[in-house]
């Protein structure tokens, strides 16, 4: 969900993007001064989809609550009254917090992935000015 | 001792446990009556605290917290183990959370049960299930066992020899609070008998009190519940009646 939707659709605009900065004539291949927009233009489908991956983690842990409550019985009633009163909160959360971790990472490296095909893919002259700090704004979610 | 202050609770506005004060001392058998919906289940998970609620319950003069929380133990008519674990697996799992739970004793009441061990609880009858969860919360190493209709389905053997295995196993720090619509048939076990109307202790009263008066804990039961023998009789008579007039 956070790899390859993203990445397709980030490759697509980009390469539209790119096609903006050229212009070509009796096979020969001109600049049309345009400017490639601001990286973190490019992040949005893989902001959203880190943010619905991590809200799903949430939903999990709630699932994982709501099971001890299923299948005809109540073992909710053993877990919240164990000596150890943080084992339930980690019987539920373990896992959702897992996945929300691997999601974090999977989202930096995406960014990266993006940044770099970005950064080699666009001609320095089409470069937007503070072409570096793209990476953060695009990494943090700021435009 | 367990000591229950003032207890209440309400739902959605709505009283089931008012000024609730009871008393339980090491090695009590305790009969828990009342009608449906008097609160015996609401003041069972209020001590537990599966329920918030008002006033206090003190274990030995300390609130009930996670750090004595496994001297109470709870079987629940609404069951309280995980269903796709085996016995075996639910035993491993008490085993490494409560620390005076009894092997022993588990595998005892395993046997007089005839349960399986390494088949998913959830795949058991309902009897079965019933059993399993007394089993399970009277090998914990409590010194409170709270039980809230534990054999609703069972049948009346399994039943009568439960009773007797229990007080048989029940070490004299052990207390038992037994909540039960099945009066006669604990009349003979119990020690004490504390019976619940519409949120409020109606009556408290040893069974040896009972006994030097003459009366039968039924008796004290319906007397208390001012429940009236003519009852059927007259129900009966209004619905012939009207019919025979049709």
């Amino acid at each position: 969900m956070q790899t390859a939707f993203p990445l397709a659709v980030f490759l697509f605009i980009f390469c539209n993007e790119l096609n903006t900065l050229y212009y070509y004539r009796g096979g020969t291949r001109y600049m049309t001064g345009e400017m490639m927009p601001p990286f973190e233009t490019f992040c949005d489908v893989e902001r959203y989809m880190f943010v619905i991956t991590v809200l799903s983690c949430v939903v999990l842990a709630f699932r994982y609550f709501r099971a001890h409550r299923a299948n005809g019985s109540r073992s909710d009633y053993l877990m919240r009254r164990l000596p150890d009163r943080w084992e339930f909160v980690r019987r539920c959360c373990a896992m959702p917090c897992v996945f929300a971790a691997a999601s974090v990472v999977t989202f930096v490296v995406m960014i990266s992935i993006f940044y770099a095909v970005y950064m080699l893919g666009t001609p320095a002259q089409c470069l937007p000015e503070g072409g570096g700090g793209g990476f953060w704004r695009g990494l943090l979610c700021w435009r | 001792m367990l000591e229950i202050k003032n207890l209440g609770k309400r739902y959605m506005g709505k009283k089931a446990l008012e000024g609730v004060d009871l008393t339980l001392a090491p090695g009590e058998f305790v009969g828990l009556f009342g009608e449906n919906g008097a609160g015996k289940t609401t003041l069972m998970k209020s001590v537990l605290g599966l329920l918030a609620h008002t006033g206090g319950v003190l274990l030995d003069g300390e609130p009930v917290t996670h750090r004595n929380i496994d001297r109470l133990s709870f079987a629940t008519a609404e069951h309280s183990f995980f269903p796709q674990l085996s016995p075996q697996a639910h035993m491993e799992f008490y085993a490494a959370h409560f620390p005076r739970f009894s092997q022993k004793r588990f595998d005892g009441l395993m046997e007089f049960f005839a349960l399986p061990r390494h088949r998913p609880v959830g795949r058991f009858s309902t009897g079965q299930k019933n059993q399993f969860e007394v089993i399970l919360a009277v090998s914990q190493g409590a010194d409170y066992i709270l039980m809230d209709e534990p054999f609703a389905g069972n049948d009346v053997f399994n039943r009568e020899d439960f009773y007797k295995v229990l007080l048989g196993i029940l070490e004299p720090r052990e207390t038992v609070l037994l909540s039960t619509h099945l009066i006669e048939e604990v009349a003979p076990f119990v020690s004490r008998a504390v019976l619940l109307h519409q949120g409020r202790i109606l009556a408290d009263e040893s069974t040896e009190s009972l006994e030097e008066r003459g009366e039968t804990l039924m008796g004290f039961v319906k007397s208390s519940f001012g429940y009236r023998a003519d009852r059927a009789s007259r129900a009966l008579g209004e619905i012939m009646g009207e019919d025979e007039r049709k």
